[in-house]
């Protein structure tokens, strides 16, 4: 569901027609002045059934949406076997403008455990809040995870609705364009949001004529924490992590979000990857920028144009204003063309960039199990309480426990001079000290930096900063509380601070499922050429109370 | 106060730099680009929201915003005269 349309059907028939779903609309609990935004049209869909009730509105059209995914298959969504993973950047935050928040009611965790409830769901949940590369993020943790031959299938989940909050936010950052957006063209000066749900299942053996994930990557920029690096150095890496042969590429679904700094990096990124020459496409012109559903919105409407061998025309782009690397191919027009391979990228606060590669009429075999990969935990830190234990050890012990004076102390003693700390929100400072902790004396030189990863998790995800950015909306909405409204921003300050540009992924988790995230890392120890992996749990809540309990974990087979 | 005074303290405590003094900061430098004070960005950003927010001055166009951030002293000066 999303600005052109309620199924896959009448969203790809809009894109086909190249006509926009974006409107100009004046909605006072959204945003003051009118807004040109991609809105779901719910008028039409069976919301106030009884089985819906207790349900937040994004919760109902994500229970919509599965069961209009599920209705044309065969899967059994009650076999253990099947893996549940929900892509989403803000959630219920609308929740949060309520005189008494339920915190517990906003918590991504919870959204993914009613969900699953309702259809009898039975695994683990795996939620991803990885700012706007979550939705791709969310087939290539999906693919690994089935790859580890645990999982037969997944139902794959990106959404989000927009909200005053999530506008307001954008407003903040002057990144809202005037009109319909303009991708890769000249005259582009910002972007449009738009909301989606959208939902599609993936089969660890696919059918005959279907598409195919073949291979995934994610990196860190290690750059600029809402900024994307000038010469797309984090996208290339990841492109190159999965691209093995350019010429089987048919075009390249671009993130293209049209402001002037992404699109220049994207066009950078496939300059320097050498796919200047493969046509590349951008929707979100059609559909807004969808945030955490915007990659399985786009990776669902990239199938179809794969399917109907169809390249879309890049609305909102035209040809005499091209406005990137001239070497980057766009196209203002509707292409017919016989088509196998797509390419999607996506990139995102925090510096994030991930990349996919999907191939038509590929069979598979069965794939038979993997011996697993011995790894090796190199140290661990746990802070909370005023207290700091690494290996077991305690080796800080404050009396003043409150966070921000027990932060101000660590930062004193171990980091010293690092004037970003100060900006940082708490789960930044906390995660920040961390892993100052945890790499402390620790020889990094003999791993290369592209493939050491993160892997993090919370149940609040950025509610401690949710609730600060809330607060100045009432005045003037501050764009640097806004920027750590995303709980994955901590990954992009480590990863600047240490040059980690490996993997980087946050999960949402109803409390601290360990296991969960090790066998996360046995699939990155499988599908990638990850050496080093810092891990673990992450968590300041509402009431400030803090929890770091982080790893630094090597494998040992090499 | 002194208005360049106000500025930088201001400052430092809408951006958050806590290892800096008033003393620190030159009121002719270059505020971006400049190592010893480090803004970035959003920084730039921030401060239009301390601009509207204590002195009432909306900055129309990021070009606009550069010339008037440019320094502490192109501040006060651009303040002085457009104080709503």
């Amino acid at each position: 569901m999303s600005a052109m349309g309620n199924t896959t059907q009448e969203n790809f028939e809009r894109l086909s027609a190249e006509r926009s779903g974006i409107i100009d609309r004046l909605d006072p609990e959204l945003s003051k002045n009118s807004l040109n935004l991609g809105l779901i049209d719910t008028a039409n869909l069976p919301l106030d059934t009884p089985d819906l009730q207790g349900f937040s509105r994004l919760e109902q059209l994500i229970i919509l949406s599965i069961k209009e995914t599920i209705s044309t298959s065969e899967v059994d969504l009650k076999d253990p076997t099947t893996l549940f993973v929900l892509s989403s950047t803000k959630g219920n935050i609308d929740m949060l403008a309520q005189e008494q928040p339920d915190f517990n009611d906003i918590a991504l965790g919870t959204t993914a455990r009613k969900v699953m409830a309702y259809f009898g769901m039975c695994s683990a949940p795996v939620v991803i809040s990885n700012a706007c590369v979550s939705g791709v993020m969310a087939y290539v943790v999906a693919q690994r995870l089935m790859n580890t031959n645990q999982y037969r299938q997944a139902i794959v989940v990106g959404a989000d609705l927009l909200s005053k909050f999530i506008i307001s936010g954008f407003q903040s950052f002057n990144t809202l364009c005037e009109g319909i957006c303009r991708p890769f063209d000249a005259e582009r000066t910002g972007l449009n949001l738009g909301e989606a749900v959208a939902t599609q299942l993936l089969l660890s053996t696919p059918k005959e004529g279907a598409i195919a994930l073949v291979n995934g990557a994610v990196s860190n920029d290690a750059n600029h924490i809402s900024g994307p690096s000038r010469t797309g150095e984090g996208l290339k890496i990841a492109i190159e992590k999965v691209v093995e042969n350019i010429e089987e590429i048919d075009f390249v679904y671009c993130h293209g979000t049209s402001t002037p700094y992404n699109d220049a990096m994207e066009a950078q990124a496939l300059v320097r990857s050498n796919l200047s020459g493969v046509p590349a496409l951008s929707t979100k012109a059609y559909t807004g920028h969808a945030l955490g559903a915007v990659g399985v919105l786009e990776i669902i409407l990239g199938a179809a144009a794969l399917q109907a061998n169809v390249l879309p025309r890049t609305l909102g782009y035209r040809s005499d204003k091209h406005g990137v690397d001239p070497l980057v191919k766009v196209s203002d027009t509707t292409l017919q063309q016989e088509q196998n391979c797509m390419l999607k990228l996506a990139s995102g606060f925090g510096g994030s960039n991930t990349v996919a590669l999907f191939r038509k009429g590929i069979i598979a075999e069965e794939t038979t199990a993997q011996e697993k990969v011995q790894d090796e935990v190199l140290r661990s830190v746990k802070i909370s309480e005023g207290k700091i234990i690494v290996d077991g050890r305690q080796v800080e012990n404050e009396s003043e426990t409150a966070f921000d004076p027990f932060a101000k102390v660590i930062y004193r003693k171990y980091l010293g001079s690092y004037a970003k700390f100060h900006k940082m929100d708490r789960l930044s400072k906390l995660g920040t000290l961390a892993a100052e902790l945890l790499l402390k004396e620790i020889d990094l030189s003999s791993y290369d930096t592209n493939e050491i990863a993160m892997i993090f998790a919370n149940t609040s995800a950025s509610i401690n900063s949710d609730i600060k950015y809330q607060e100045s909306i009432k005045e003037i909405p501050s764009p640097a509380y806004f920027v750590y409204t995303l709980p994955n921003i901590v990954i992009g300050e480590i990863s600047i601070k240490h040059q980690l540009k490996g993997e980087g992924i946050f999960f949402i988790q109803n409390e601290h499922d360990a296991e969960a995230l090790a066998d996360y890392r046995q699939s990155l120890w499988q599908s990638t050429k990850t050496q080093l992996v810092l891990e673990g749990w992450l968590e300041v809540d509402e009431a400030n109370n803090y929890c770091a309990d982080i790893q630094l974990i090597k494998r040992t087979n090499l | 106060m002194e208005l360049v005074q106000q500025l930088k303290e201001q400052l430092i405590e809408q951006l958050c730099l806590e290892d800096l003094t008033v003393e620190d900061i030159d009121t002719d430098a270059a505020l971006f680009g400049n190592e010893s004070i480090g803004l970035d960005s959003i920084d730039a950003l921030e401060i239009n929201v301390l601009l509207e927010k204590e002195y009432g001055i909306k900055v129309e166009t990021p070009a606009q915003g550069k010339e008037i951030m440019y320094s502490i002293q192109t501040m006060a000066d651009y303040i002085t005269k457009h104080q709503q």
